[in-house]
């Protein structure tokens, strides 16, 4: 229902148009013919252009600091408060792996393991807020400290379980089943897909040196995540250890699992976050079916060693 | 009767041509956004506020709707950073373009809502900090001036047409009636004080990156 228009009348209007200054039906008439007309649509994109650098002429004036302040912190806060629902990682758990005879000659028997009594649970029993905790030892994934850069995430992985291998405190028959776990399981290396992998390493909380270790490898490139652990005992009775991965305000549970006869684990998810994003990784123990929050003791956490 | 909606345009889509080589840093702080990378947004906001701050308050001259404004400036940045094509222009016509448009929409509200008067152009606005950013000041100063000595070069009566249409948001019936001209008077206006400007900002934008 546009008002026709002349070319003449069009381009009489282009500088009114320019400006948003055109009343409604006009506005529409002269589109139409813009759209139609090469010259006029030309000499609109020139006017309007110079009409763009008239805002290089408002003379400098600022909010104060205080209005400028909050409209920055509600920004933030509207942000964080858009963030896509936050869905379960999807997640594949393997566990139960035990040791290949051709990959590894039978280990001893594990000895029996001490029910769960961690760092954590200690630093609950003295009050120590040990969700804060964790804010302390952040992980330096920004750094980029423990990025790899190598030709392929599968050579990235292998070289981190070398290096597993030849830690005094990690046992050999664990690093073993760790070995194998692994290398069995093709298609936990080729989740991590290409790109850098970065490495997070977990332990027990406020004991770097002694208890169980972890490790989580991350492909930012695939969001995907292999977290692989060792020495863990199994969880008490109507109890299963749950993965947490923890942003600033939230805690996003990446799944349950329990480990094998031999302590070892390998959890396999795939979770989008931004290194900004990602605080700590964590384990706790929590009753069986897993909590959608965190609240039982700690295990491991990342540590920014 | 109220101007249409100022965006999306149809000449915003074809209008600028410019090619931000130049700041290539700029556009990867939108592509962040993009990824919905928060801190981005932050370092977004203290990059440009100073210049949204300035265009916004030139306008609507009230500091606390200044503030709303300028949140949602920034805010539609945010949302839309994924839209913005770094081929097809540069980050700070982008961002004071939305700047321009939601206190439009800022302005209009307000008409509708009670019966606008024009505010003397010189009132002093309260909430509204005297001391300039200096960083925002030595980066524009030189481009302030030219445009701004260009348009005092214009005969008045264009001048304050094309400002009470790009700062004031009037349409040209609002101006008609404002300054008792007929209709035909101020279209014209409009569009001979635009082709005056540009062929006098035409080494500016030649200089420009």
């Amino acid at each position: 229902m546009n008002t026709p228009t002349t070319h003449e009348d069009a381009r009489e209007a282009l500088g009114a148009l320019a400006l948003d200054a055109l009343d409604g039906a006009e506005h529409e008439a002269v589109i139409a013919h813009v759209r139609e007309c090469e010259a006029c649509a030309r000499e609109l994109a020139e006017l309007r252009e110079t009409a763009a650098a008239l805002v290089e002429a408002v003379p400098a004036a600022r909010l104060d600091d205080t209005r400028r302040a909050g409209v920055r912190s509600r920004l933030l806060a509207r942000a964080a408060a858009d963030r896509p629902a936050v869905e379960p990682p999807r997640m594949e758990r393997i566990v139960g792996v035990e040791p290949r005879p051709e990959a590894a000659p039978a280990a001893p028997a594990p000895a029996p393991r001490p029910a769960v009594d961690f760092a954590a649970e200690r630093a609950r029993r003295r009050g120590v807020p040990a969700w804060m905790a964790i804010a302390a030892s952040l992980v330096a994934i920004a750094a980029g400290a423990w990025a790899l850069r190598t030709a392929g995430e599968r050579d990235a992985l292998r070289g981190q379980l070398a290096q597993a291998r030849v830690e005094r405190d990690s046992g050999v028959a664990s690093a073993r089943a760790l070995s194998v776990a692994l290398a069995g399981r093709d298609s936990a290396l080729q989740a991590l897909g290409a790109g850098d992998v970065v490495t997070m390493r977990m332990t027990t909380t406020g004991e770097a040196r002694r208890g169980p270790r972890g490790r989580m490898y991350w492909a930012r490139a695939t969001d995907a995540w292999v977290f692989v652990a060792n020495d863990l005992p199994r969880p008490p009775a109507g109890r299963t250890y749950q993965l947490w991965l923890v942003t600033g305000d939230q805690k996003i549970s990446a799944g349950t699992f329990a480990p094998d006869s031999g302590g070892t684990v390998l959890v396999r998810a795939t979770y989008r976050l931004t290194p900004e994003q990602l605080k700590a990784i964590a384990v706790t123990v929590e009753p069986e079916g897993g909590v959608p929050e965190p609240t039982g003791p700690m295990v491991l956490v990342t540590s920014a060693e | 009767m109220h101007p249409p909606p100022t965006q999306p345009t149809y000449s915003e889509a074809s209008g600028s041509s410019t090619v931000d080589t130049a700041d290539g840093s700029e556009a990867r702080l939108v592509a962040r956004m993009a990824d919905r990378d928060e801190q981005a947004l932050a370092d977004f906001h203290d990059r440009w506020c100073a210049r949204v701050e300035a265009v916004v308050l030139r306008m609507v001259r009230d500091a606390d709707d200044a503030a709303d404004v300028v949140e949602e400036v920034f805010w539609q940045c945010w949302r839309q950073a994924s839209r913005f094509d770094a081929a097809r222009g540069n980050v700070e016509r982008w961002v004071l373009t939305i700047a321009r448009s939601r206190a439009l929409d800022r302005l209009r509200a307000r008409r509708r809502s009670r019966e606008d008067v024009v505010g003397d152009d010189d009132m002093p606005v309260e909430g509204v900090a005297t001391d300039a950013d200096p960083a925002s000041d030595a980066e524009h100063a030189d481009r302030r001036t030219r445009v701004a000595s260009a348009l005092a070069t214009l005969p008045p009566e264009q001048r304050v047409t094309l400002e009470l249409a790009y700062f004031g948001g009037y349409s040209q019936s609002e101006i008609a009636a404002r300054t008792g001209q007929p209709l035909g008077t101020i279209k014209t206006r409009m569009r001979l004080a635009l082709q005056k400007l540009r062929s006098l900002l035409a080494p500016l934008a030649e200089d420009s990156p």
